[in-house]
């Protein structure tokens, strides 16, 4: 028996590529880096195509079979785009709804607080002033903002989970806090339908419009469906965001005359007549495109940074000459762009940097996540690349 | 409840057998006994109490409420509520959505209609009160508690009183509410009962379909084997929409033939007169008792 | 449903929704867009997820669907099962909800609310989820063997990206089901027979009017037993699920043309199956 014991050899278990890639992905992800390749066959710097396009289902498209000039009356949905990036899709499209602005989250202190302003508007002087001058201003107050809900189809049910929730934040945080839509741009200018001598239908606006002292505001709710996801999405959900809102047209809004008669009509002479209730329509057919600040239009890029420092050790047989360009650097860092698969997906280091690709930034977001330090070079390369794809993408929308 | 595979393969061969025996030696045709009573709860219009021998029971309540509208489709409000289920479940709510389809079916809304300007709007609510425990794991759709369902609410709606409106019925140039008599006594029926003029709610009969066999109100063993199911609706003696195919339980499904649907109908038409009848009966005499009691 | 979704960005809660009064529109359109339902080119895409087993994608003029099926996976819940279990859920756009009856659970969101709009909405035309999901459910029970997956889950889901006016409730739903009837082709799971769902509207033409048209819907395979008579072979179709909705004229009686309606309908079904079969058959 004791012999037998003595025999028992341990052997090595030896996996297939692929099964390696599945149980270690990590390990995989260093074979092939080590080789100088992605598991995507990529190389480290090389982004992925990506393929924008307007979806066409909004109200405004005019569809392209049968009736050609129809709207589409059914759908609420004013702006929308479609984005392809390798196996991943998404679809995002753009809605509305119409707010008070004197009962709006402007003035909502929890609204401020979470997007980090308090301006207390009685006595606002120089010293305040200067704060909200340090922290971009009044932002809330100039800029709009797009209430995102992120759907990621993983082929189960249930609560929106982490990665949907934080992807929808992260969106929300960086339209608002880049500018991209004015604030003033999403004011409403609403008219009065009403009939003239002549009976025709006309639309007061401006001053004609007496009765009309409350202000609107447009709110502009986006909803994005990602379909088949391989890797980090808050470039490609930012992508069609972008995409869909510089296709998305605001209707004309009017207040409904017509209603107010209807009320009346019947029974006892201005019996009914209830004059804080308005009935907000919009014109079926009229629009207006939705600006953008244009030099606020960015593209983002989301990079992986990798070790190799600690993997190199333990692995006598790698082969550093072939990554390594400056040898006296053990720590090797790798900036990868455009993260696919499981395991660039599983790095905690990331450089996400948004750019207008004219040497302007409107966000920068460094994670330190764990392993060694992100050095300034890893740094600078991640924003030059970003500027380059920038430049190269930004026409595309 | 969990069927042994010889069990279940005993039941299924009787069932297609040439001559089909139903394992509580039922006729195709027939039905379990069922109790029923109405008009019990004294604070909704019209309200039944329907119960099978296997402890479902359901209980449903129709309350009158006055609305200024002339929107029919408003007018009937369903709502199902399953002990031990949720609201949202798509059994709820696929439940809830063919009974209001069939009663809007089968409604003369002109009983609903009080004046020009106001009309009653009815509210159903339909609870039920037991469902076998083991519901959750085994392989029930439980769709099959719709023909029990929708006998609760035609009970229901017959028993259904309305006050009398003493107010004028005219009133399109006055501005005026509707105003009631406060004496039950003079109340009238929802669905008056001079049987030759009205119309009669709609009634959903689900039929279980196994081999070339086709048999009315499946027992649980039954639905356990049945291939298909579908619900037929009846109304005003003749067989209207929604006519649907459902899965009574989802272990040995298949597919259904054409002429079975045709079948099925026939089969509909053969004892939907008899379930009326006795039905309308309850109806008829329940209410004495109650108002004996008072 | 009151709750506040506070997990989400959701905006305002005073907002009110966007309400676009109808176009009068010039009705001919509208009465023409019936009879070219069935004429109309259908645009097919598979496998366009690949993340999921199988997907599809189509469209019909406006209308815009996918749907993807995840699994066979491994399921560990409860008790032993012997079969797959079946899970199905329906997703449409929340800013095409004014044509739908139900609150599906992911409609907490407070931008559409707007059911004072559902009164305008003819029937023939309102979207009832419990009507897709029952449907569906009878549908994939009966056409996936599932008997062949134990212990595991299929959860097959459809998305509702676009529709517009003019496609009918009773269209949608043969829609949905021809696109989930692709995707289960595409995921190479096993199933009975090649299936395909259909709209048939028989405008029945002994009645005086025109206008009396009863639709059904099929979805349907070809059983197992071939006829070499065309007329006989009929009988050898399954239904796999079927739903008749409201009729535009009630004097009709449904059973006594359902016969021809159900002949009808398989025709058109199996001619339709014919061509996504020589569709998925080139895609191999």
């Amino acid at each position: 028996m004791s012999q037998n014991i003595e025999n028992v050899q341990l052997k090595g278990v030896i996996f297939s590529p692929s099964e390696l890639a599945l149980v270690a992905p990590d390990i995989t992800l260093t074979k092939y880096i080590k080789a100088g390749y992605r598991p995507s066959l990529r190389r480290f710097n090389e982004f992925k195509p990506m393929i924008i396009s307007t979806a066409g289902i909004s109200r405004y498209d005019i569809s392209l079979l049968n009736d050609g000039k129809k709207i589409n009356e059914l759908t609420t949905v004013i702006g929308s785009s479609s984005i392809k990036c390798g196996g991943t899709s998404t679809i995002c499209t753009i809605s509305a709804g119409l707010v008070e602005d004197n009962f709006e989250a402007v003035n909502d202190y929890r609204m401020r607080l979470d997007a980090d302003i308090i301006v207390n508007n009685d006595d606002k002087n120089e010293e305040n002033e200067e704060i909200d001058n340090i922290l971009g201003g009044n932002l809330i107050n100039k800029n709009g903002c797009v209430y995102p809900v992120i759907e990621i189809a993983k082929g189960t049910t249930g609560p929106p989970g982490d990665e949907e929730i934080g992807l929808g934040e992260k969106l929300y945080e960086t339209i608002l806090h880049s500018g991209l839509i004015n604030r003033e741009e999403l004011k409403v200018d609403v008219g009065l339908k009403s009939i003239d001598e002549n009976g025709n239908e006309i639309i007061l606006r401006g001053d004609d419009v007496g009765v009309i002292k409350k202000k609107f505001s447009f709110v502009i709710y986006a909803r994005i469906q990602v379909f088949g996801k391989t890797g980090p999405l808050f470039d490609q959900c930012y992508a069609s965001l972008v995409k869909a809102l510089s296709d998305t047209k605001l209707p004309e809004v009017y207040l409904n005359e017509r209603e107010s008669n209807l009320r009346t009509k019947s029974g006892k002479r201005n019996a009914n007549i209830n004059i804080q209730s308005y009935d907000l329509v919009c014109d079926s057919v009229k629009y207006r495109k939705l600006k953008l600040r244009k030099d606020r239009i960015c593209w983002s890029s989301t990079f992986g940074i990798v070790d190799l420092s600690s993997l190199n050790k333990e692995d006598n047989e790698g082969d550093i000459d072939i990554i390594t360009e400056t040898e006296e650097d053990i720590e090797q860092s790798i900036l990868l762009t455009d993260l696919e698969g499981e395991a660039e997906n599983n790095l905690s280091k990331r450089i996400s940097v948004l750019s207008n690709g004219e040497g302007f930034f409107t966000s920068i977001t460094i994670e330190k996540g764990n392993g060694s330090r992100i050095t300034t070079d890893i740094i600078k390369q991640a924003l030059e690349l970003s500027q380059v794809r920038a430049k190269d993408m930004i026409p595309k929308f | 409840m969990v069927l042994s595979v010889a069990e279940s393969a005993f039941i299924y061969d009787s069932l297609v057998s040439s001559h089909p025996s139903r394992p509580d030696s039922r006729k195709p045709t027939q039905y379990r006994p069922l109790k029923a009573n109405c008009g019990f709860l004294p604070n909704s219009n019209g309200s039944s109490r329907i119960y099978n021998p296997d402890g479902t029971e359901c209980i449903s309540s129709v309350k009158a409420k006055v609305i200024r509208s002339n929107n029919i489709s408003d007018l009937i409000n369903v709502e199902i509520n399953i002990f031990g289920e949720k609201d949202n479940t798509t059994l709820c709510q696929h439940l809830t959505t063919l009974i209001k389809e069939s009663l809007n079916d089968s409604f003369d809304f002109n009983a609903l209609k009080l004046t020009d300007k106001y009309y009653f709007q009815l509210y159903i609510d339909i609870s039920i009160l037991y469902l076998p425990e083991d519901f959750r794991y085994s392989s029930y759709t439980f769709y099959s508690i719709l023909s029990l369902i929708s006998m609760g609410v035609y009970l229901a709606l017959k028993s259904a009183k309305l006050p009398l409106l003493v107010s004028d019925k005219k009133d399109f140039e006055v501005e005026e509410e509707p105003t009631f008599s406060d004496d039950w006594e003079v109340s009238s029926y929802l669905i008056p009962r001079d049987s030759i003029s009205t119309f009669q709610p709609a009634l959903v009969f689900i039929v279980g379909i196994a081999g070339n066999t086709v048999i009315i109100d499946p027992s649980l063993e039954e639905e356990h084997v049945l291939e298909h199911g579908v619900c037929v609706t009846w109304s005003n003696s003749k067989i209207t929409t929604p006519i649907q195919s459902l899965a009574l339980s989802t272990s040995n499904n298949k597919a259904i033939k054409p002429n079975l649907v045709i079948k099925s109908m026939d089969l509909v038409e053969q004892v939907a007169g008899d379930v009326i009848n006795a039905l309308n009966t309850i109806s008829e005499q329940e209410i004495d008792e109650f108002d004996v009691v008072f | 449903m009151n709750t506040v979704d506070r997990r989400r960005r959701l905006g305002p809660s005073n907002a009110i929704p966007l309400s676009f009064p109808s176009v009068e529109s010039n009705s001919d359109i509208e009465n023409t867009s019936v009879s070219s339902f069935n004429e109309q080119k259908l645009f097919i895409q598979l496998s366009n997820i690949p993340t999921a087993t199988g997907s599809s994608f189509l469209q019909l003029g406006n209308n815009l669907l996918l749907a993807s099926v995840y699994g066979p996976r491994p399921s560990f819940k409860r008790t032993f099962n012997s079969k797959a279990v079946l899970k199905i859920t329906f997703h449409s756009s929340p800013f095409l909800s004014s044509r739908q009856t139900e609150s599906t659970f992911n409609n907490n969101n407070n931008n559409n609310n707007n059911n004072h709009l559902n009164s305008d909405i003819d029937p023939e035309y309102q979207i009832v989820n419990s009507v897709i999901l029952s449907t569906l459910e009878t549908a994939c029970s009966n056409l996936i063997l599932l008997d062949q997956y134990p212990k595991s889950s299929i959860d097959i889901f459809v998305n509702l990206i676009n529709t517009d006016k003019s496609t009918k409730f009773i269209e949608l739903l043969s829609l949905i089901h021809t696109a989930v009837n692709l995707a289960l082709i595409d995921s190479g799971i096993s199933v009975k027979n090649f299936p395909s769902s259909i709209v048939s509207s028989s405008s029945s033409s002994s009645s005086s009017s025109s206008s009396s048209s009863s639709q059904i819907f099929i979805n349907s395979i070809h059983s197992d037993i071939y006829d070499n008579d065309d007329e006989k072979d009929l009988q050898n179709e399954e239904l796999l699920t079927f739903y008749i909705p409201k009729s535009t004229n009630n004097n009709t009686n449904i059973k006594s043309t359902l016969k021809d309606s159900i002949d009808d309908a398989i025709k058109q079904s199996r001619a339709l199956r014919s061509e996504l079969s020589q569709f998925c058959y080139n895609k191999l």
